[in-house]
C-alpha cells in the first residue's frame, strides 16, 4: 500500500516534468496530446519570439502585456492540469449518475470532427491573444519608402507578402483577428440572450405578447440581413460599437423563433405545472425552470451563429461599413486586396481562408453540439 | 386551393406594413437632420423652412408617417439626391438584374444542390459522400465576396496565361454585357449574358448549394428507407427508376420550403457579388446610395427588397401546397 503510493508519486515527478506524459502514459490519449500540444506551442511561441516577449516590458502596450499574461497562463494550466489531470479517476462509469451535459461533453468527445473543430478554435483565439508575440511587423504603419516594400510577394521575410502600402499581411490578418473574433463573440452574446428572452416570453405568455412578437420576428427576417445591416450601419458612422450593438440588435428573431418552438412544447410538462401550482411568478418560472431547458438549442444556435456573424462582418467590412481603416480586419484586407487583385493576388487570397477555417471551426462544433444535445438524434 | 392562396395574401399585409413602418423607424432614429445636404451658407434659412415644409417635415411624427405610408404603397418613393430622378425609375431599372442575378443562382442553387444530395444518399458513406461532405463544409463556410474575388482572378485573369485554355471559358471579371452588346445579333446577346452570369452567381449560389445537398441528402435518406421504396424495388425495377421516379418526389417536399428560406441569404449574398461584379442590381445600386449618402434611395432600396422576400415566400408556400395537399387541407380545417 505504502510503497505503491510512493511508486506512484515518483513516477509522476519524473514524467510531470512534460505536461501531458502523464496522461500519455495512462493511455488518456486526448488529454494527453492536447496538453502536449498546448504546451510545446507556447514553448515554441516564448523561442521564436523571444526578443518580442522581452520587449513587453518596455513596449508599455495593453496588447503586448495580454499576450503575455496568455502566455504565462497557458504554461502555468498546462503543467498544472497535466498534474491534476486525471489523476486517481477511475475509469467512467457508464451513465449511471451523470449529469445531461456529462452526458452531452462524453457524446461531443467521439465526434472526431467536432473536437478538431474545436481544437481549430481554442488555436484561433489564442493566436489572437498572442498576435504581438507571433510577428515582429506593424500591421498599420506605413513606412516611408513605400515603393521598395509594396505588393512583396510571400517569402521567408514576409510570409504572406505585403500589400499596396507595404504592409505585412501576416501581420494584418493576425491581428485582422481580434476584430472578426470579438465582433462575432459580443454581437453572439447580445442576440443570444435577446432572442432566448423574446422566445421565451412569446412562447410562455402566448396570446397578444406571442402575436406581437412573432410579427416583429417575422418582419426583422424577412429583410436580408446584409441589406438591414448596411442600411442601419450607414445612417449611424460605421465604428466598432455600432456594428456590434447593431448585429446584436438585428440577427435575434431566429433564436427568439427557436426558443418560441421549445417553449412551447416545455408550457404543457408537468414540472412547470408544478411550480405555477406552488405560486411562483412567472419571471422566476421563466428564468429558472424554461430557460435552462431550452439551454441546448440556443448553444447550438449560438455557435452556428458565431460562424455566421463572422462571415457577415466580414461582408460588412468588406464594404467599408465596419472598423474603419486602418485597423485591420479581414473583409477590410480583401477588399484593399481587390484593387491590384492581378499584381497583388495574396493580399486577398489569404484573409478569405483565414475566414473559411474559423467559419469551419464553428460550424464542425456547432454541429458536434447539436449531435451532442439533441437526445433524439442519440436514440 | 383558391381559399388558401387568399389567405395567405392576407397574412402578406400585415407583415408589409411591419416592413414599412421599420423602415420608418429606422429613418426617424437616424441621427442628423435629413435636410442636412441642402443646408449651405448661400441658403438662407427661410428656404429651408419652406423646403421643409415641402417634404412634410414640421407635421407630427404620426403625419409624416401615414404620410410616408401612402407614398410608399403607391410606388412613389421620392427623389434620388444624387441622380435628380424618381427613385421608383431607378429601382425600375435595376430590379430585372437583381432577379436575373438571383434567380440564375436559384436555378444552379437547386440543380447542384438536387443533383449532389441524390448522388451522396445513394452512396451513403462512401468515400464519394465523405468527400462531398467535406467540400460541402468549405464551400458553406465561404464568404461569397472572397469567392467571387477568387473566381475572377483565376477565370478571368489567370486563364489568359494558359495557352490550351477554350476562350468560351475565359469569363468577363465584371459587368452585365460586353461593349460590343448593341451591335450582337439576339442569340449573341444571350450568349454574352450568359457569359457575364456564369462567374457571379457561382458565387452567389455556391454555398447555398452546398446546403441544400446537405438537407437533399438527409430528405433523400429518409425516403429510402420507406417501405414503398422496398416495394418499388422488389417489383424489380431497376435502381435508377425507383430513385428518380419514386423516392425524388417526395425528397423533394422538404427542399421546396427551403426556396423561401433562401431567398433573403440570397439578396444579402447579392448586395456583395454585385459589388464585387459590379452588376448593376439593387445591391449595386444601395451600396452606392450610401457611399453618397442618398438615403431615400437607400430607405426604398430597402423596402423593395423586403417586398420581394415576402412575394417569394408567398410563392413557395403557394407552390408547396400545389405539390402536397396535406397543407392546405390542414390548413383550411383550422377555420
Amino acid at each position: 500500500m505504502n510503497s505503491a503510493g510512493g511508486d506512484r508519486g515518483k513516477r509522476l515527478s519524473a514524467t510531470a516534468l512534460l505536461p501531458g506524459l502523464p496522461q500519455l502514459l495512462r493511455g488518456q490519449l486526448l488529454a494527453g496530446l492536447s496538453l502536449m500540444t498546448l504546451a510545446l506551442g507556447m514553448l515554441a511561441v516564448l523561442a521564436v519570439g523571444f526578443d518580442r516577449v522581452l520587449a513587453t516590458f518596455t513596449a508599455g502596450r495593453v496588447d503586448h502585456w495580454i499576450a503575455f499574461l496568455t502566455l504565462a497562463a497557458m504554461l502555468g494550466l498546462a503543467w498544472w492540469l497535466s498534474a491534476v489531470w486525471g489523476r486517481g479517476r477511475r475509469e467512467e462509469d457508464a451513465s449511471a449518475g451523470a449529469s445531461g451535459w456529462a452526458i452531452a461533453w462524453r457524446e461531443f468527445k467521439k465526434n472526431r470532427p467536432a473536437v478538431l473543430g474545436l481544437y481549430l478554435m481554442v488555436a484561433l483565439y489564442l493566436v489572437t491573444l498572442l498576435a504581438p508575440y507571433l510577428t515582429s511587423y506593424d500591421p498599420t504603419e506605413i513606412v516611408e519608402d513605400i515603393l521598395s516594400v509594396r505588393h512583396l510577394a510571400p517569402s521567408g521575410e514576409h510570409l504572406l507578402g505585403t500589400d499596396k502600402y507595404g504592409r505585412d499581411v501576416y501581420a494584418r490578418i493576425l491581428y485582422g483577428a481580434r476584430i472578426s473574433l470579438s465582433i462575432g463573440f459580443i454581437a453572439v452574446v447580445i442576440s443570444i440572450t435577446l432572442g432566448t428572452l423574446v422566445g421565451a416570453a412569446s412562447g410562455y405568455f402566448g396570446g397578444v405578447v406571442d402575436t406581437v412578437l412573432m410579427r416583429l420576428v417575422d418582419t426583422l427576417i424577412s429583410f436580408p440581413r446584409l441589406v438591414l445591416l448596411i442600411t442601419v450601419i450607414a445612417l449611424f458612422e460605421p465604428s466598432i460599437m455600432v456594428v456590434v450593438v447593431v448585429l446584436g440588435l438585428t440577427l435575434w428573431p431566429s433564436t427568439a423563433r427557436i426558443v418560441r418552438g421549445e417553449v412551447l412544447s416545455l408550457r404543457e410538462r408537468e414540472f412547470i405545472e408544478a411550480a405555477r401550482a406552488l405560486g411562483l411568478g412567472s419571471p422566476r418560472i421563466i428564468l429558472r425552470h424554461i430557460i435552462p431547458n431550452v439551454m441546448g438549442p440556443v448553444i447550438v444556435a449560438a455557435t452556428l451563429g458565431l460562424g455566421n456573424i463572422i462571415l457577415i462582418e466580414a461582408g460588412l467590412s468588406f464594404l467599408g461599413l465596419s472598423v474603419q481603416p486602418p485597423t485591420p480586419s479581414w473583409g477590410a484586407i480583401i477588399n484593399d486586396g481587390r484593387e491590384f487583385l492581378l499584381q497583388a493576388w495574396w493580399v486577398s487570397a489569404f484573409p478569405g481562408l483565414a475566414i473559411v477555417f474559423t467559419v469551419v471551426a464553428f460550424n464542425l462544433i456547432g454541429d458536434g453540439l447539436r449531435d451532442a444535445l439533441d437526445p433524439r438524434l442519440r436514440m | 386551393m383558391t381559399a388558401y392562396i387568399v389567405r395567405r395574401l392576407l397574412q402578406a399585409i400585415p407583415l408589409v406594413l411591419g416592413i414599412l413602418t421599420l423602415v420608418f423607424i429606422i429613418l426617424q432614429a437616424a441621427p442628423g437632420d435629413p435636410m442636412a445636404i441642402y443646408m449651405h451658407p448661400s441658403v438662407s434659412p427661410e428656404v429651408l423652412d419652406q423646403m421643409r415644409e415641402n417634404y412634410g417635415l414640421d407635421q407630427p411624427v404620426h403625419v409624416q408617417y401615414v404620410r410616408w405610408l401612402k407614398s410608399f404603397l403607391s410606388g412613389d418613393f421620392g427623389v434620388s439626391v444624387t441622380q435628380n430622378r424618381p427613385i421608383a425609375s431607378i429601382l425600375a431599372e435595376r430590379i430585372p438584374n437583381t432577379l436575373l442575378l438571383s434567380g440564375t443562382s436559384l436555378l444552379l442553387i437547386f440543380a447542384i444542390g438536387i443533383g449532389l444530395g441524390i448522388i451522396q444518399a445513394v452512396r451513403q458513406h462512401s468515400g464519394l459522400d465523405h468527400a462531398l461532405t467535406l467540400g460541402a463544409l468549405f464551400i458553406y463556410s465561404m464568404p461569397s465576396f472572397w469567392l467571387g474575388l477568387m473566381l475572377i482572378l483565376i477565370f478571368a485573369y489567370k486563364v489568359h496565361w494558359i495557352d490550351w485554355w477554350p476562350d468560351a471559358l475565359k469569363f468577363p471579371p465584371s459587368g452585365m454585357d460586353s461593349v460590343d452588346y448593341e451591335m450582337l445579333s439576339s442569340w449573341g446577346r444571350f450568349t454574352d449574358r450568359l457569359h457575364h452570369l456564369v462567374l457571379p452567381s457561382i458565387a452567389l449560389g455556391v454555398s447555398s448549394a452546398a446546403s441544400v445537398a446537405r438537407y437533399m441528402r438527409s430528405s433523400m435518406l429518409e425516403v429510402i428507407r420507406q417501405d414503398y421504396i422496398r416495394t418499388a424495388r422488389a417489383k424489380g425495377l431497376p435502381e435508377r427508376t425507383v430513385i428518380l421516379k419514386h423516392a425524388l418526389k417526395n425528397a423533394l417536399l422538404p427542399i421546396i420550403t427551403l426556396l423561401g428560406l433562401y431567398l433573403p441569404f440570397l439578396f444579402s449574398g447579392a448586395v456583395l457579388v454585385e459589388v464585387v461584379f459590379a452588376w448593376p442590381g439593387m445591391g449595386r445600386a444601395i451600396f452606392d446610395a450610401i457611399n453618397q449618402r442618398d438615403y431615400p434611395t437607400v430607405m426604398a432600396t430597402t423596402f423593395v427588397f423586403a417586398v420581394m422576400v415576402v412575394i417569394a415566400n408567398l410563392i413557395a408556400d403557394i407552390l408547396y401546397a400545389v405539390v402536397d395537399p396535406r397543407i392546405r387541407y390542414a390548413g383550411g380545417g383550422r377555420e
